[in-house]
């Protein structure tokens, strides 16, 4: 992408806030787990808003704080080990620090690990006077025995430091005084690191740039470095001023290669990474203290013949907990056949979605009181339209934040990353990085949920990869809706059907995923990352990295659903010539599954009433559970099951059915979370249509199969 | 003495990185992680298909097998551990 698109994109904070009031713009830069969300929720307190980049699937928090008569506004960067980082990430980081420029730059550094995180800290020193250096994790360096001299530290580095701790409420304060100070400080000059054998060509890069007449805000030294480095983001900001010092760069990076068998990009690092352990070295002490409690638990996690059964089994019983307590299953399904039904009842009618359906029948009988002397239309388009529409939202709602709470509390521990590790082997064999587990088993219970879980993965390529294989992982509507068919076509094969589904679909994904990862390399599972320190998570920075998950599906995802919920009514309540009809099968709905039957041919859906199918088929991409009760409506019976029964289908039909509910696009929510996680139409367009061709082919091949198996 | 891939050496081994034989995205993000040619590091654990995992200045860091294979380290000191 263009540097002058990729700020067109930007749709960030506005650059000077309403009410004429000054406000600082500060960008907040840290290594990965450094405590960066910790302390950006507390210093802007927990009001942020989301900027995005699209395409990129990156979301950017950004939020405020008042501080002595300043408005301060504070964008949370995505982590990063270096400003020469490469891929999207490196690209997004450059951009805000380069071409939106804060006027102060806050960078954090690990109080439980100050040698290494401080590299970051003195490439932001490098590049301007405008940094405020926050010392994280104060808590923690403290109970490990771990004490840093902040004065020291200071003064190595030329800038104010200031030691922080969310979990103590420690240094906020101090943090925007120290952020105001250096906002209206005088300028200063940038630190310089000695990067030995580079600093001839360094020099040469220079003065050649200085004769190019760069911006202000860029000091020749640092350009210099980054050209050296061949970082490319900085090759195509100054490149059309300075193509000379750019090709020389180049060159030179030939000549120290070969010079000193090192590339310059790896010198620099070594250089800095002495710079920030000489500086540890002197500002940090250790005291030795017993291995902890975390520690003792984290050699059992790290251990390869223990780590993926804890991990699964981990995974599994949150899955359990969770969908559990939100919509009954999978309890419900164990205990029944294990023939307890009655407590399976118990089950079905008291979880969070049982009553939340019950409190909507009421509100919509109160609805339906109110509106007796309406018109019909008026009546349908509030009732199966609007609040139709909002209910689909809403019983996502509390599913949608159990899981952002399980993932936000997998994240902050640094349970995740341990869980990747141990599982990593295992998903390997399918193409798919241990990161994919958790996502994947979510999805079995709700492919919207499970596909918000993606973000879990690092890898741009592998999350499209699941974006587009895990809708075919059978939900619990669906399993809903196999039962059905299964009852309708006699319990014994319908049962050995509903297996067989399950079975193909996992075996599906995995082959899919398989082949995918043997043509395009890009997608292959690699892992390459840190291993945090375990650690309790903050009560506070999970509560609110859940809601703030929890608000943006409302938003965003919600409104799509809502739209394509109010679109599918209208297409069920009018006539092609756009009347308003209580008839479904004078619809345009209708209409269209009635052109539709030649297409169903092949798996045996005929005659007068196989439009009916079809129609379901069409009701059943809002919610699969719909597809049930859009099969009462359109044939009149009560019962699904009858309903299903009165459409004279063979059992072939209705094996083959089932394979294509169980592959075609499970419902409206997962299309509109895969457009608004990837925000691209393209991959939503593409998951929609992979679904609906491996489902019809699938369905096919089971018909042929099973109607050659009955003769 | 010759450097070898780092999915070779046994846990508790001191190595000194090489370099890496890695397209230059991942190949920079490794040094930038701390894994630059001369970094002195600690190999944790290395269990064959496993992640290995190492010490790089303090922090733990995994590393997958097939990354493993194409980065390249010498064993700091003579003897063995």
């Amino acid at each position: 992408m263009s540097l002058s698109s990729f700020v067109a994109h930007f749709h960030g904070p506005p650059a000077r806030a309403e009410g004429g009031k000054e406000v600082i713009r500060v960008g907040i830069l840290g290594f990965p787990n450094v405590g960066k969300s910790a302390l950006f929720n507390a210093l802007t307190g927990g009001e942020a808003k989301v900027a995005n980049w699209p395409g990129a699937t990156v979301e950017i928090h950004y939020g405020y704080a008042k501080y002595a008569g300043r408005l301060i506004e504070f964008t949370d960067l995505p982590g990063v080990y270096s400003l020469g980082e490469g891929g999207t990430i490196g690209e997004i980081v450059k951009s805000y620090l380069l071409l939106q420029r804060p006027d102060v730059l806050l960078v954090l550094v690990d109080g439980t690990n100050v040698e290494r995180t401080l590299s970051l800290a003195l490439q932001a020193a490098e590049l301007s006077d405008k940094v405020v250096i926050a010392i994280t994790k104060l808590d923690l360096a403290h109970s490990r025995g771990i004490h840093v001299n902040v004065e020291g530290l200071s003064r190595a580095l030329g800038r104010k430091v200031v030691p922080t701790s969310v979990g103590w409420g420690l240094g906020l304060e101090e943090l925007m005084r120290a952020i105001v100070e250096v906002h209206e400080s005088r300028r200063g000059a940038p630190l310089r690191v000695d990067y030995g054998p580079l600093e001839p060509y360094l020099a040469e890069i220079s003065s050649k740039l200085e004769q190019a007449e760069l911006p202000s805000y860029l000091n020749a030294r640092w350009v210099a470095v980054k050209l050296l480095e061949r970082d490319s983001f900085v090759e195509r900001l100054v490149g059309e001023r300075a193509r000379e010092a750019v090709e020389d760069a180049r060159e030179m990076g030939v000549e120290v290669t070969r010079a000193l068998g090192k590339e310059p990009a790896g010198v620099i690092a070594e250089a800095r990474f002495r710079r920030s352990l000489s500086i540890a070295a002197g500002n940090v002490a250790r005291s030795t203290l017993r291995l902890r409690r975390a520690e003792r638990a984290d050699k059992l996690m790290l251990d390869p013949r223990l780590s993926p059964l804890i991990s699964a089994a981990f995974i599994f019983a949150l899955f359990f907990a969770g969908f559990t307590v939100n919509t009954g299953f999978p309890l419900n399904v164990i205990l029944s056949s294990f023939g307890f039904s009655q407590l399976a009842e118990l089950v079905d009618k008291y979880n969070l979605a049982a009553l939340m359906e019950a409190g909507i029948g009421y509100a919509i009988s109160l609805l339906e009181r109110l509106l007796e002397d309406s018109p019909e239309w008026a009546r349908s388009l509030l009732i199966e339209g609007v609040v139709g529409g909002i209910s689909v939202v809403l019983l996502f709602l509390p599913l949608i934040f159990t899981i952002a709470l399980m993932f936000a509390l997998l994240e902050d521990s640094g349970l995740a990353p341990r869980f990747a590790y141990g599982l990593h082997p295992h998903t390997c064999k399918v193409g798919l990085s241990g990161h994919s587990l958790f996502p994947a088993v979510v999805c079995l219970g709700c492919n919207v949920g499970g596909l918000m879980a993606v973000r879990a993965s690092p890898n741009y390529a592998e999350r499209l990869k699941l974006y587009l294989l895990l809708p075919f992982l059978p939900c619990q509507a669906r399993l809903i809706v196999f039962l059905a068919l299964a009852a309708a076509v006699g319990s014994l094969v319908g049962l050995v059907g509903i297996l067989v589904t399950y079975f193909a679909s996992i075996s599906l994904v995995a082959l899919l995923s398989y082949l995918l990862d043997k043509i395009y390399k890009s997608s292959r599972p690699i892992m390459l990352m840190d291993i945090p320190n375990l650690h309790m998570p903050l009560r506070r920075v999970v509560w609110w990295m859940a809601w703030s998950t929890t608000k943006h599906f409302l938003y965003r995802t919600g409104s799509v659903i809502f739209i394509g919920a109010l679109l599918t009514w209208a297409l069920s309540s009018f006539t092609p010539s756009l009347e308003y009809t209580s008839d479904p099968s004078r619809s345009i709905a209708a209409h269209i599954s009635k052109a539709l039957v030649p297409l169903f041919e092949p798996i045996g859906i005929e005659g007068e009433k196989s439009w009916m199918v079809i129609y379901g088929l069409m009701a059943g991409f809002v919610a699969k559970e719909i597809y049930l009760s859009s099969m009462a409506v359109i044939t009149g019976i009560e019962n699904p099951i009858e309903a299903i029964s009165s459409l004279g289908l063979s059992e072939a039909t209705i094996l083959a059915l089932m394979a294509f509910i169980a592959l075609y696009i499970p419902c409206l929510g997962t299309i509109s979370v895969i457009y608004t996680e990837t925000r691209s139409v393209r991959v939503a367009l593409t998951a929609l249509v992979l679904s609906l061709l491996t489902g019809y082919v699938v369905a096919v091949a089971v018909y042929h199969a099973f109607s050659l198996a009955a003769l | 003495m010759e450097a070898r891939p780092l999915s070779q050496f046994k846990e508790g081994e001191e190595v000194v990185i090489r370099g890496a034989a890695l397209d230059e995205e991942l190949r920079f993000r490794l040094y930038y992680m701390g894994l630059y040619p001369g970094s002195r590091v600690k190999v944790v654990r290395n269990d064959g298909k496993y992640p290995v995992l190492v010490e790089v200045h303090g922090s733990l860091v995994a590393i997958s097998a097939d990354l493993a294979h194409r980065v390249f380290a010498e064993r700091l000191g003579g003897e063995k551990q």
